[in-house]
């Protein structure tokens, strides 16, 4: 096996699952010290995630935002941003989307979901765009911008969803919008489950996302900037558009994720619908390494913790906020790969700092 | 020496006692002794606020919890905490799943996904804490709502306050008009304050319509509490969620008098304790432990069961820190009027739906 190759392997592959290992056994100690059973509680976790009734179809549902949401912050990624406001995203996709969805009427399914899933995605698109413009404009940091377009966005949806006459449906007993029309639901694939269409939708993306940074003109402009700024533009690289086109479409992943999400699961939008998942995407790009195909056993791994979650709560009564541990733990180990390399005692291999946009593959000539 | 080895006989005859008794608690609690033929399974699944919310969740919890100790009822129980909505009808399915005999819900929140429930599994029952809005009519036969009659609690805080004012002023800052149980607290307080003290002027006001913010505006419960202050009220009754914790505060910061709602919250906000003289409380713990003997003894009832002062599903919680500032006298008056309200000799005047 070539150098090159083995260092590939271990930053891609060793080290984020030596992460998940480490990640696992932080949160052992916290369930220790809180008086239960390590092995009865991951047991539980386990059973709940993938062998219960259901409990796969379940994982797999709570994975596919994950799925969307990952493949946008990690697109934004390969361009050097930081896009902290999937969360925001999902929701005003999710409101653009929903907003159409249940506004359609007497259309074949096949027009109505492509018609919402669109919509959606251009309400995400045009979010992220917000801080893509205002950063290639002003320059003001897409960290910062986005983390405030994601509180105008909460409060945009609690505002929508919670007024009389604009989107609160008339007659209910818990603030929501009206259901979505029947022909726009995303259909459910296996009968007695709530899993439906959007994991379909969700293994498509991978591909084509993988297609558009790696294939495309508009990707190779993406992973220039983000590997460099100066030499992109050197080399005639509009590096403002780039910018906003990538935040866009890093948005319209977020916001696919929030329409996917109501038309598949819940047919209906409260003002609380995506509560985290969006915040966890940075965690699961992160573990990708930014890699579109990385992005799905990333998202199946924080799908299995959400869904096994309540099933070891109820069987060893340890909180279901245990998750929150292991996952940070795990981006801890994620981004500080030197605490992993030491632990693995891999000292051959080169100290680097967290990598975000992966340079070796735009090193085509070297 | 021979006294030392008494002693240390002594000691030691005292801790063995004392690791058999500890230890024998701990498996009588369990509820699974052997005098059980059958262990009911009784599962909890809470709203976002969790179970450590000191509040709805935490004390509908106890209420499962006190069922799980009275070894007659051989109840074994767990809880789910749930994160999102779309956990609601899952989480639920998890009792299901694992043939739990009985699901406890809390709050409105799960009223859909609790209704949903029931209808697709009717062996199992199912009550829903504090909710009663069922969208078809008569509700499923497994299903039970548990709701409160507030006049009381607000009667008894009510008639407290209207021995208590100094001033002959009381208040009460309130959440929205359209919600029925705020209404039944405001109008028994109104009532109760008019009983024992007829020439009492009681201000207040209810919360308009703010969208996100209704029961979530704590800075203009305050404001609003403190325009009474100046109009001369020094007792109020914060009964709107966080619009009217903001009342609360309001009196702390202002060194009046304030009364709590819904749980105690001397337990729930410990912030004010120092100005709150009591709650106007629901006894969630005793209504979710009502439904769940009811299942275990075959007693079930369906629809709608009501929590009222008869059956001590609500009262007044203690005075705390105002325990020496409330005489002997006032106590008495008040838990005469409980006694009264009790036996049904005393109505609050609040019509209820």
């Amino acid at each position: 096996m070539s150098r090159r190759w083995r260092q590939l392997l271990i930053s891609a592959v060793v080290v984020p699952l030596a992460s998940v290992v480490a990640g696992f056994l932080v949160g052992a100690l916290a369930i220790l010290v809180t008086g239960s059973d390590p092995i009865q509680a991951y047991s539980a976790l386990f059973a709940g995630a993938f062998t219960n009734h259901n409990a796969a179809a379940e994982t797999l549902v709570s994975s596919i935002p994950y799925v969307f949401l990952g493949l946008g912050v990690a697109l934004g990624f390969r361009a050097g941003l930081f896009n902290i406001g999937a969360e925001g995203q999902f929701y005003v996709g999710a409101l653009a989307g929903v907003f159409v969805a249940f506004s359609v009427h007497r259309l074949p399914g096949i027009v109505e979901v492509p018609l919402a899933l669109l919509v959606g995605m251009a309400g995400g698109f045009f979010w992220a765009g917000i801080a893509g413009v205002l950063k290639a404009t002003t320059g003001a940091h897409e960290v910062i911008t986005t983390i405030m377009l994601n509180y105008i966005s909460f409060l945009l949806a609690s505002f929508l969803v919670n007024t009389k006459g604009l989107l609160l449906a008339p007659n209910v007993s818990t603030p929501r919008t009206p259901d979505v029309d029947p022909a726009a639901v995303l259909v459910t694939l296996i009968p007695g489950s709530r899993l439906h269409a959007g994991l379909l939708l969700a293994l498509i993306a991978v591909p084509i996302v993988w297609f558009l940074i790696e294939r495309t003109t508009i990707g190779f402009r993406i992973r220039a900037v983000g590997f460099n700024i100066d030499a992109a533009r050197t080399a005639g690289i509009s590096v403002r558009r780039t910018i906003v086109i990538t935040m866009g479409l890093s948005g319209a992943l977020a916001g696919l994720a929030g329409i996917v999400q109501v038309l598949g699961v819940n047919k209906h939008m409260t003002d609380t619908v995506a509560a985290g998942y969006g915040f966890d995407a940075i965690a699961v790009a992160l573990l990708a390494r930014s890699n579109p195909w990385g992005v799905l056993p990333a998202a199946l791994l924080f799908g299995a913790l959400r869904n096994g979650a309540s099933f070891m709560q109820l069987e060893t009564q340890v909180s279901s906020d245990l998750i929150s541990i292991i996952q940070a733990s795990v981006i801890v180990f994620v981004a500080a790969p030197v605490i992993v390399r030491w632990l693995l005692r891999l000292r051959e291999a080169p100290v680097q700092t967290l990598q975000i946009t992966q340079r070796e593959e735009v090193e085509t000539t070297s | 020496m021979k006294a030392f080895r008494q002693v240390a006989v002594l000691a030691a005859a005292a801790v063995i006692a004392l690791a058999c008794g500890g230890s024998g608690g701990g498996t009588s609690g369990g509820g699974s002794s052997s005098s059980c033929s059958k262990t009911y399974k009784v599962g909890l699944v809470t709203d976002v606020g969790k179970l450590s919310d000191k509040s709805f969740n935490y004390d509908s919890w106890q209420g499962v919890l006190n069922a799980q100790k009275d070894s007659s009822l051989c109840v074994q129980a767990r809880a789910i905490e749930s994160s999102t909505q779309e956990d609601y009808p899952k989480n639920i399915a998890q009792f299901v799943d694992q043939k739990y005999d009985m699901v406890v819900t809390v709050g409105f929140k799960l009223g859909d996904a609790t209704i949903a429930a029931a209808k697709a599994n009717p062996t199992v029952k199912f009550a829903m804490v504090d909710y009663a809005d069922f969208t078809d009519k008569p509700p499923p036969t497994n299903l039970v709502g548990l709701v409160f009659q507030e006049d009381q609690p607000g009667f008894l805080a009510g008639a407290l306050a209207g021995l208590q004012t100094k001033s002959n002023t009381i208040a009460y800052v309130a959440g929205l008009e359209s919600v029925p149980a705020v209404v039944k607290y405001v109008k028994g307080y109104t009532n109760g304050a008019k009983m024992t003290n007829p020439n009492v002027k009681v201000l207040g006001i209810y919360q308009p319509e703010s969208g996100p913010k209704d029961f979530n505006d704590p800075d203009w419960g305050l404001q609003q509490a403190n325009t009474f202050f100046g109009q001369g009220a020094d007792i109020i009754f914060g009964v709107g969620g966080n619009t009217g914790n903001g009342a609360l505060l309001a009196a702390k910061q202002k060194s009046k008098t304030c009364i709590g709602v819904d749980v105690d919250q001397f337990v729930s906000y410990p912030d004010v304790a120092s100005c709150l003289m009591t709650s106007a409380e629901k006894h969630l713990d005793i209504a979710v432990k009502q439904s769940i003997t009811n299942m275990v003894k075959k007693s079930w009832q369906s629809g709608t069961l009501t929590f009222d002062a008869k059956n001590n599903g609500v009262g007044i919680a203690p005075y705390h820190d105002y325990d020496s500032k409330v005489s002997t006298d006032v106590k008495a008056k008040v838990s005469d009027i409980a006694t009264k309200l009790k036996e049904g000799s005393l109505a609050t005047g609040v019509s209820t739906p």
